[in-house]
């Protein structure tokens, strides 16, 4: 990238998290290191299981402590090693500083408690309003996330909402507090594709106006194309490749990432026009238990040759802003076959 | 407002069935009925004046039309051994048994909640498994094992409790604590058990629960978080079971009023077992039963105060 | 220094992985083996008890009432000059078969009651409706009214303490039968033509066992301090029979001079009940847990 950036506002530096399990251990996060700058939205994009909603969650430290979690690396909040940091610390910053959102609004929201309830919780805790001030920012919240008549569902319980107005109350109790940061663990997958669509109009709208930065995580590389600035692509528990999104899509390079873009439908296409079959990525993620002896994609690898087998790729820069982890990268750049 | 209409009717064909039960319990049994209510002393002249009074002689069906129509009005039949009204002999023993039944419950829930809650929060440590422990004891022992324990170790030895008896509240609120403590936790403990295991399973079960992990994230404290966002939703499977468990609360009292010799429908009940007196304790078993539908009707009623999903 | 963490937490593992497959399951499975262990000992105790027994339970001895234990009289005696230890031995016999026989009784009728309800719709409701209304009166009271109606003997305490009991076992078992019964696996049976009998015979009822096995020792455990209730109560076992309820029952005219009389016996049969209980827990656990859930 060109300009010259501020600091990150949220850093994470080789990141690895282990987790016992009764038949040995599992490496779901492996040396992940990506940064977040104020303002920007970062896609992280991977299939199910790649180690993207851990290192989400682990940013808040919301992970079951033990009898699992072992993480080492360090996740930096303006300079401060999260992960070094107290419990008491991380609740003044959860919700506060760093807020999240999760996959499935119909099961996130306390069934038993209002909408109105909930938010002003969270302002009452942080912003130290007084419970009638809080309500009327609940309200105002509502609004902001475009609620119609915020004031008569304020006081409604989240089995009143419908699934795309729970997602919306989920936003607003997220961004109560002006977060610099937000989290968005999959926030469209549970719902429909016109709600998704406004959902992500929404997040991006509110990242403008409050100039939140927000973190999307995503399988859907679809969404990326339309709201991120930068792409971080995962693949069990590794990042495969890095790049701003206009570069990833015009350069997608990592086989992987090749294979998400051609897993991804072709809209633009008409039909007439030839529109090629929706390719799919062969095999199964593998498992992490053992360390990695080669590249972790290499058994599902139409590029993969010996070397792949037995050398662990490095990140490597490719272009300002693109870095990407394969042996084989520039050999695809230069349109090897396959 | 058709739910409650719903919920109170649905409370007859249970009463129906239970008044079905204790018919059929008497009729059915191998024995003569008559000579069963006439006791073991009566002579060959008494049981068949009873057999025809009673009207035993006529078919079941119209008998039981008669009963019931009896029991409606508030008739629950005569003692066989005192000869006085069966309604009556119930009214006068039902102070002690509901004293020490409310306050046997409000020990048992003002302990077991914590301990419970307490439990699923520190699942798998050592508290959890003292609790846990714990628990499984209570279930194990008889209640009047654990009476005469509590006997044998406050009031025989320390003197810091009397050993049995019942002082009603009007003779001043010292004596009648003095009096039921030991009862009420002995009768107690069970009941508290199972509120404890079925409060830690639900909590457990709760703190899995998506939202919880939202509210983690909005920063919340424990406290909070245990209080406020989980207990709430895992208080219809609590109230619920306190409703149930009723039942097995009233076993326990039933027992207690034994060891402690207070004067209640547990003592009434034995009376009665030793003179074979039926009429007694069929009016017993189906005052009890109505009560404890009814309890649960009540309970039932107050989901609506914990869950906004439930509308009336 | 993260290697160095996973490699300790992956020799940890290895250890485990190499523990003898007893071993490992023990300590996987604390709860089940200790409550085993524990049944198995008073088992044995039950089993050979004429041989423990240091006296003919039903001795009385007039010279020797109520004395404090020692080395002739373990326990101490009873009012009628009796050994409180010899005795509970023999009680445990009776608690035992009373225990296993309610909870096998218990458990036949509610598969057999159980799997009508939930084959026919028509049963269901009426027999449901008795279930609500046999829930609604207290255990003991039903086996209480019972018992001033018939003879007592060890079978009809069975059957009084089995009654109360057979609601709870017909809810499980129906709503099991009404999960197995939509199962791809019985639908494929009924596409082929197997008959009913046979569906119930090889596919439903075996699916029944494991929680109802679960659900069985749960009512053993409860079922024995039923006995003792009954005894207590006086409408349990005949008095001749040396059961714990009714040691205990003997007991409570002369608690206050020998409180072994009630110990001892509530001692033994409270360490029984635990032992069942916890094997219930145990076998619970390891279950499938959305069965363990209906339990």
């Amino acid at each position: 990238m060109n300009q010259a950036h501020p600091a990150p506002i949220l850093e994470v530096d080789d990141l690895r998290i282990a987790f016992a399990s009764p038949d040995g251990i599992v490496r779901a996060v492996d040396g992940v290191s990506w940064q977040l700058f104020p303002g920007e939205m970062l896609g992280i994009v991977g299939e199910s299981g790649c180690g993207k909603s851990v290192t989400a969650m682990s940013v808040l430290r919301l992970l079951p402590g033990p009898p699992a979690m072992y993480a080492s690396g360090a996740i930096r909040f303006r300079g401060e090693n999260l992960l070094d940091a107290t419990e008491a610390r991380m609740r003044e910053l959860r919700g506060n500083a760093i807020s999240m959102i999760f996959q499935d609004p119909m099961t996130s929201l306390n069934p038993v408690l209002t909408i109105g309830e909930q938010i002003a919780e969270v302002l009452m805790l942080h912003q130290g309003l007084g419970r009638r001030a809080a309500w009327t920012r609940a309200a105002e919240m509502l609004d902001l996330v475009g609620i119609p008549d915020p004031q008569r569902r304020v006081c409604e319980y989240p089995h009143q909402f419908s699934g795309g107005m729970r997602q919306r109350a989920m936003i607003a109790l997220a961004l109560a507090c002006s977060p610099a940061v937000l989290i968005a663990d999959e926030p469209t997958t549970a719902l429909d594709v016109t709600i998704q669509a406004q959902i992500m109009d929404l997040l991006d709208r509110l990242r403008r106006e409050m100039g939140t930065a927000i973190v999307l995580i995503t399988h859907d590389l679809g969404v990326v194309a339309e709201s991120c600035d930068r792409v971080v692509v995962m693949y069990a528990g590794n990042k495969v490749e890095e790049a701003a999104v206009d570069e990833l899509f015009a350069r997608p390079t990592h086989p992987y990432t090749r294979g998400l873009l051609g897993a991804m439908p072709d809209l633009d296409t008409p039909v007439e026009a030839g529109r090629r079959r929706l390719a799919e990525i062969p095999g199964m993620v593998p498992s992490l238990k053992q360390a990695a002896v080669g590249c972790r994609f290499a058994p599902r690898c139409a590029y993969a040759e010996a070397g792949c087998h037995r050398t662990v790729p490095a990140l490597a820069p490719l272009a300002v802003g693109h870095a990407v982890a394969c042996l084989r990268a520039i050999d695809i750049l230069e349109g090897a076959p396959a | 407002m058709n739910y409650l209409i719903k919920r109170i009717l649905a409370v007859i064909p249970v009463l129906a069935v239970v008044a079905v039960i204790v018919f059929l319990l008497l009729h059915l049994s191998p024995g003569d009925p008559a000579v069963i209510i006439a006791g073991d002393t009566a002579s060959a002249a008494d049981i068949e004046h009873i057999r025809h009074t009673l009207g035993l002689d006529r078919p079941l069906p119209e008998q039981f039309a008669g009963w019931l129509g009896q029991v409606l009005q508030g008739n629950l039949g005569v003692s066989v051994f005192t000869g006085l009204p069966v309604a009556e002999m119930i009214a006068q023993r039902v102070e002690p048994t509901l004293w020490v039944s409310a306050l046997t419950m409000l020990f048992a829930v003002v302990f077991a909640l914590p301990m419970g809650i307490l439990a699923a929060w520190k699942a798998g440590t050592w508290v959890d498994r003292l609790i846990s422990g714990l628990a499984v004891a209570a279930f194990s022992l008889p209640v009047f094992v654990i009476g005469y324990g509590l006997v044998y170790g406050f009031s025989t030895t320390l003197g810091w409790f009397p050993v049995q008896g019942f002082k009603s509240l009007s003779e001043g609120f010292v004596p009648f604590i003095r009096h039921l403590a030991l009862p009420v936790v002995s009768g107690g403990l069970i009941y508290m058990a199972l509120l404890a295991r079925m409060t830690r399973s639900t909590m457990l079960e709760v703190l899995g629960e998506d939202y919880i992990r939202t509210a983690r994230a909005k920063g919340l404290s424990s406290r909070r978080l245990l209080l406020r966002h989980a207990l709430k939703n895992a208080a219809v499977p609590i109230v619920t079971t306190i409703g149930l468990g009723i039942a097995m609360l009233l076993s326990g009292v039933i027992v207690t009023e034994s060891v402690f010799a207070i004067p209640g429908i547990g003592r009434l009940t034995v009376d009665s077992i030793l003179r074979r007196d039926y009429p007694v304790i069929q009016g017993i078993v189906l005052v009890t039963a109505a009560a404890y539908v009814a309890i649960n009707l009540v309970t039932d009623l107050l989901y609506g105060l914990f869950d906004p999903r439930i509308r009336y | 220094m993260e290697d160095t963490m996973i490699a300790t937490l992956e020799a940890r593992l290895e250890r485990q992985r190499r523990r003898p497959r007893a071993l490992a399951f023990a300590l996987r499975h604390p709860v089940l083996v200790a409550g085993a262990a524990l049944l198995l000992a008073m088992l044995a105790l039950a089993l050979f008890a004429p041989w423990i027994a240091s006296h003919d339970p039903t001795e009385m001895n007039v010279l020797q009432r109520l004395k404090p234990p020692s080395a002739e009289y373990l326990f101490g005696t009873d009012a009628l000059g009796r050994d409180i230890f010899s005795r509970t031995l023999h009680g445990a016999r009776v608690s035992l078969l009373v225990g296993v026989a309610v909870a096998l009784l218990a458990a036949l009728a509610g598969i057999l009651i159980g799997t009508v309800a939930g084959y026919s719709r028509l049963a269901d409701a009426l027999i449901m409706r008795v279930m609500d209304g046999m829930m609604a009166i207290p255990g003991i009271l039903l086996a209480v009214a019972l018992m001033t109606l018939i003879h007592a003997s060890i079978a009809t305490v069975v059957i009084a303490i089995a009654l109360p009991e057979i609601p709870r076992v017909v809810r499980l078992v129906r709503s099991l039968v009404l999960t197995i019964r939509e199962q791809p696996y019985i639908q494929a049976a009924q596409a082929m033509g197997t008959r009913l009998p046979l569906i119930l015979a090889r596919h439903v009822v075996p699916n029944l066992l494991t929680p109802l096995i679960v659900q069985a020792s749960f009512i053993c455990a409860s079922a024995m301090i039923f006995e003792a209730y009954l005894s207590f109560l006086g409408a349990g076992t005949p008095p001749e029979v040396p059961s714990w309820g009714n040691m205990m029952a003997e007991g409570r005219s002369v608690v206050q001079l020998a409180f072994g009389t009630i110990l001892y016996p509530g001692l033994f049969l409270g360490l029984t009940v635990l032992a069942v209980n916890l094997v219930g827990d145990g076998l619970r656990d390891l279950l499938d847990p959305r069965i363990a859930r209906k339990l």
